[in-house]
């Protein structure tokens, strides 16, 4: 194998100068990205700052950036990689993803075609490029820095004193994004292609510390094709709707148990009461059990819960894992009461 | 071997032979291209953190309230403005019958409840068996059998400047978030710390810091200025991060395993610390022997073996004591309970003391009170 992987490495040196080859691909991923990354300038208000990034989507001037209040300026203007300096007016904004669509007057701009990151795996290179701290002035490129995926996740943040309302997935860099002026940045793999779009800075609530984290480029190219998210619902509607809740009880009253859901950003799933005769009471839960499991999945919360009763098919067995003081305990929860 | 494992190995096997191509039998071997380079590099990464993944655990705490952080004295303490977060927390299996290593930032709520997921999938009750104050080291219990054992890095083989990679749950990932970078320094913290410019942050506290190979060098935990257990938080993002080795761990997980929590042992002395460097060559310093001298004596430990200001401190349990941080370094291997001797210098005369640590609070509670709160 080592041969043939010689016999490969000769044959790609000889056909690339000795120039290339110490740059590497990185050198070209950064080079595309420095060319598709645009500096956003505008007015700033109070902490916010007046500057961010943006990523050229079209060649006749789409660019996609993160919704700030830059885009309230009466005057967004827009840098080019040649130092072109553009006015900009918003086309399209996503309140649920946080993102908006810019317009700028120009014709055969290198662009993104916005496509896949389901390839890239935790450890896989990640090239970030924006306006990171405006350091970058005038016809100078956008800053380039690299770090790898640290993985995915759904996000759960707040920014400020307020819920961040981008709940959806999001790809973690483990590089430093959340800084100033980089919302709306690149985030590239070692090919060059767009992976992602760098969100606003915005705590964790998991971990109570700024997160590193981009949308990704599908998520991108469904704001895109003006795709609504689910979340854009829960926004949109600002209280969940009273159905909504009806339903997720329904769940709940179909096997005869209810769960102690007060709320908040932890809802373990405590059970609180057990109907008598119900498939719950078959099945031996008692009011107190901890719901740690079901069918060999995980369940953190009420929501889990309420989703994985949902999903029983009529007539399928559910085996749960219960936590009942110090032990844990498995159930067989019997079909034949179960949801029609 | 198994298919993960095998991957691994591929992986590796691809790196060194390419490593080899670069450094070559001859002086003017061809380069290999940087491109592939960095593409094997990514394997590399990718196959590390599959050999570690399934000896890394999600921790979810469920109850137990927000931290106190300790500001000014006594009874006056005061929140600060930290949170501990909600999310998950993640810890390292040290031992096929359900021992797991994790960070004692995990548990500062103490929590009612603890869980512990696999990566395979199956969850366990957790119990919290003790606390490491110093190290930051929590040791949790969980009730399961023939569970996977990490290879662990042997400390004295680290090297500043080797890959080192993080991994924890923190963010809510599925499967550990991974964060990469080097060894910056050894031994930092008195001793008890590996520095890495890796992102260590409260998403990988507990969690792992391992090499490329997969082997873990040791358990990453919050440190810096500051005795409280959450100091050190303030520095995640900053190219600041710590471990605790396998060499530590291989002492203290003993200890914590009988179940009593490990506090700092302290003397109760105030050495003089005005020049950080003192003591460092036999010239410089115009003391008659190499040793710390102790300014204050608090009662405590020190006072009752008899120890008085201006005694200088040479050993501590024979290990040479000629400066402030070698006297700390010595310390951190020592809990609040443990009996040491100590050698010291007076008027010209070398003595010893048999003394039993103290912890802070222990001492705290000695000390003449002040002025209580209205």
């Amino acid at each position: 194998m080592a041969a043939i992987l010689a016999a490969l490495l000769m044959a790609a040196q000889r056909a690339s100068t000795d120039h290339e080859r110490a740059a590497g691909p990185f050198a070209d991923a950064i080079r595309a990205a420095q060319q598709r990354v645009v500096k956003l300038y505008g007015g700033g208000i109070g902490m916010e700052q007046g500057y961010g990034s943006g990523v050229i989507v079209s060649a006749d001037g789409g660019i996609v950036t993160t919704i700030s209040v830059l885009l309230e300026s009466p005057s967004l203007r827009v840098v080019l990689w040649d130092g072109r300096k553009l006015e900009a007016r918003v086309t399209a904004r996503d309140e649920a993803r946080q993102l908006a669509e810019i317009q700028v007057d120009a014709r055969d701009l290198p662009y993104f075609e916005p496509g896949r990151s389901d390839h890239l795996q935790p450890g896989d290179w990640l090239i970030f490029a924006a306006n990171v701290f405006k350091v970058a002035e005038g016809d100078e490129p956008v800053t380039a820095m690299v770090g790898v995926l640290s993985g995915r996740a759904t996000l759960e943040a707040r920014r400020r004193a307020q819920d961040f309302v981008y709940e959806g997935p999001v790809l973690l860099a483990d590089v430093i994004v959340a800084t100033p002026g980089s919302a709306g940045g690149a985030l590239l793999d070692a090919d060059g292609r767009l992976v992602g779009v760098v969100g606003k800075a915005v705590i964790s609530k998991r971990t109570n510390t700024w997160v590193n984290y981009a949308l990704p480029v599908e998520e991108v190219a469904a704001f895109l094709r003006r795709e609504a998210t689910p979340a854009l619902n829960r926004v949109a509607g600002a209280e969940p709707s009273a159905s909504g809740i009806a339903s997720e009880r329904t769940v709940e009253v179909a096997w005869g148990l209810r769960l102690f859901d007060v709320g908040g950003v932890v809802r373990p799933a405590f059970v609180e009461r057990v109907r008598v005769d119900s498939a719950a009471a078959r099945a031996g839960l008692w009011p107190g059990d901890l719901i740690v499991s079901m069918n060999g999945q995980a369940l953190a919360t009420c929501g889990d819960v309420r989703a994985a009763l949902a999903k029983l098919k009529a007539g399928q067995r559910a085996t749960l894992v219960v936590k009942r003081r110090e032990e844990l305990v498995t159930l067989e929860m019997a079909p034949e009461a179960g949801p029609q | 071997m198994n298919l993960r494992a095998k991957f691994a190995a591929r992986a590796i096997a691809l790196l060194s032979c390419t490593w080899t191509a670069l450094r070559g039998p001859a002086q003017d071997a061809e380069p290999a291209r940087t491109a592939d380079l960095q593409r094997q590099q990514q394997q590399v990464f990718r196959a590390a953190l599959r050999r570690v993944a399934p000896c890394v655990v999600r921790i979810e705490t469920i109850g137990g309230a927000q931290p106190v952080r300790a500001v000014g004295e006594g009874d006056e303490r005061v929140a600060a403005g930290f949170r501990q977060a909600d999310g998950p927390t993640t810890g390292v299996i040290w031992s096929a019958d359900g021992l797991i290593v994790s960070s004692s930032f995990n548990f500062i709520r103490d929590p009612a409840i603890i869980t512990v997921a696999l990566g395979d999938g199956r969850r366990f009750v957790g119990k919290l068996v003790a606390r490491d104050q110093a190290a930051r080291l929590a040791l949790v219990k969980v009730e399961a059998a023939d569970l996977p054992v990490p290879q662990w890095l042997p400390t004295p083989e680290l090297r500043p400047g080797q890959w080192a990679l993080a991994a924890g749950f923190g963010h809510g990932s599925d499967e550990p978030a991974v964060s990469v970078g080097v060894v910056s320094a050894l031994g930092r913290m008195s001793g008890l710390a590996v520095q890495t410019d890796a992102k260590i942050s409260p998403a990988n506290y507990g969690g792992p810091l391992f090499d490329i190979e997969g082997r873990v060098i040791g358990v990453c935990v919050p440190m810096g200025p500051g005795e409280d257990e959450i100091a050190g938080v303030e520095w995640y993002d900053s190219g600041i991060g710590f471990a605790v080795p396998h060499e530590h761990l291989a002492r203290r997980v003993p200890r914590l395993m009988q179940g009593r929590d490990l506090r700092r042992g302290l003397l109760g002395v105030m050495l003089d610390l005005r020049d950080p460097v003192q003591g460092g060559g036999e010239d410089e310093r115009p003391g008659p022997v190499a040793g710390v001298t102790i300014v204050e004596i608090t009662p405590g430990p020190a006072a009752a073996g008899g120890l008085q200001p201006g005694d200088i401190l040479t050993h501590i349990d024979g290990l040479p004591t000629p400066r402030p941080l070698d006297f700390r370094r010595a310390m951190a291997q020592r809990f609040a309970g443990d009996a040491i001797e100590a050698m010291y210098h007076r008027a010209g005369e070398t003595r010893t003391a048999k003394l039993t640590l103290s912890s802070a609070d222990e001492i705290r509670a000695l000390a003449p009170t002040s002025q209580p709160a209205p």
